[in-house]
């Protein structure tokens, strides 16, 4: 499938995955558990795409991010524009990694991006903070190679020959 | 990249110390509703699939039940026609102003924000239905949360139980005042600042005292769950079960207070607001 259809068709079931409704009552831990689908699609196109991700694209995304998750304008934004910078940045170099190297920068990545989510939430009066919050970046990257397989399927069908 | 940051950096800071960006916040609202309702639409399309598909025998017993219950409430209206009568001519009496009704706007639930460190929901009811920020929210047995932000089409509703809400409160029995602050749990709240002699028992009734001007008067908050007196410090720690069944709720009341002012003191500081 073509680039330009598959990465906005990423990025709004991301999106959709991001804000689905999870159980309540005795499985509400389940809302820790979920993944951080935004930036991993981000991560993927950052270094897969040919062209990189355009991050004034990508930071307006953001804001409707933001207005769906109930957090401060701009938030989401800076956080996927900069994982798109960072990788796109390094983007040769990652296409070469093997996979538990692919592992430990996205986890990297994760764990700094929630840590400065946090932060700004903090900063901006939202109380709560609990270490379950970095729970959601190791389900994420437990979950890396299948989605990453899943999308290399569709983007790059030779590749698998 | 640089300039997206600071972008970013000014437009958090504008957003959380400001009211300049709600036009903004207000004008994407509107366009992710129809994303929000994409969403739910399964969730929606299975509640209405399950009342479909109820046998007639549920349905004739779960009509019966209404029926009960319609006849239980009408007695109560009746005794509440009554009482307001003897009130308003008491309040004649003092010559104090009468109360009026306030109106409500039935809604339904749309969407549940997904971060779990918030107790947040969408309705899907918006500024076209008259719906502003503030506006308190209702469920069946008990007061529900409040309006926070406001698109054309929908509006989140804070939860009490969030821990940033914080809401004036009565004890029926005893008339103390305090605030009730939310917990992050969906099944309690906490009386702040109660001294430990205050007289406040477990199975006391809390309702809105009104305080603060955003929440009307009376409305039930919660039931006195458990009271914690530390012999080392001066305050009582008090766990109220929340009336309403917030994790059930699927249908709210928003109510928007009547045109008079009310006869209650004016507006005492921030009391009513977010923490």
């Amino acid at each position: 499938m073509h680039t330009a259809i598959l990465i906005p068709l990423t990025f709004a079931g991301a999106m959709l995955l991001e804000i689905s409704r999870l159980p309540a009552g005795s499985l509400g831990w389940l809302a820790w558990c979920r993944p951080e689908w935004l930036c991993m699609v981000t991560f993927y196109w950052g270094f897969q795409s040919a062209r990189g991700l355009n991050p004034v694209v990508l930071w307006c995304f953001g804001l409707f991010v933001d207005v769906l998750l109930g957090q401060p304008l701009g938030l989401n934004g800076a956080i996927l524009a900069l994982i798109a910078y960072v990788v796109g940045l390094n983007c040769e170099r990652l296409r070469m990694y093997s996979m538990p190297q692919q592992v430990a920068i996205l986890l990297m990545i994760l764990l700094l991006a929630e840590t400065l989510r946090s932060w700004i939430l903090n900063l901006a009066g939202h109380s709560g903070w609990s270490f379950e919050t970095y729970v959601a970046s190791f389900i994420t990257v437990l979950l890396w190679p299948v989605f990453e397989a899943l999308v290399k399927k569709w983007h790059l069908p030779r590749s698998l020959g | 990249m640089g300039a997206l940051v600071l972008l970013s950096v000014v437009l958090i800071v504008l957003d959380t110390a400001t009211r300049w960006v709600v036009p903004i916040r207000s004008a994407l609202v509107t366009v992710v509703a129809p994303v929000q309702y994409a969403v739910e639409f399964p969730y929606l399309l299975t509640s209405t699939l399950q009342f479909s598909l109820t046998d007639r025998n549920t349905l004739v017993a779960l009509n019966e039940a209404q029926a009960e219950e319609i006849l239980r409430l009408s007695h109560s209206v009746q005794q509440l026609a009554s009482l307001k009568a003897e009130n308003d001519s008491m309040r004649a009496l003092l010559d104090s102003k009468a109360r009026l009704p306030d109106e409500v706007t039935i809604t339904e639930i749309v969407g549940i924000v997904p971060d779990p460190n918030r107790k947040e929901v969408i309705i899907d009811k918006g500024r076209i239905d008259d719906v502003s920020v503030g506006q308190a929210v209702l469920h069946d047995q008990g007061l529900f949360g409040q309006v926070i932000e406001v698109g054309q089409l929908s509006s989140r509703v804070m939860l009490i139980v969030d821990q940033d809400h914080a809401v004036p409160v009565r004890v029926v029995r005893s008339g103390v005042r305090s605030i009730a602050g939310g917990s992050g749990s969906v099944d309690e709240l906490f009386l702040e600042h109660v001294p430990k002699f205050a007289d406040i028992k477990v199975g006391d009734v809390v309702v809105t005292s009104g305080l603060g001007g955003r929440f009307p008067q009376g409305y039930p908050v919660g039931e006195v769950a458990t009271v914690d007196s530390d012999q080392r410090s001066g305050f009582a720690t008090i766990r109220v079960a929340p009336a309403a069944r917030l994790s059930e709720a699927r249908h709210l009341l928003i109510v928007r207070p009547s045109e008079e002012p009310s006869d209650l003191p004016a507006a005492v500081g921030s009391e009513g607001s977010l923490q």
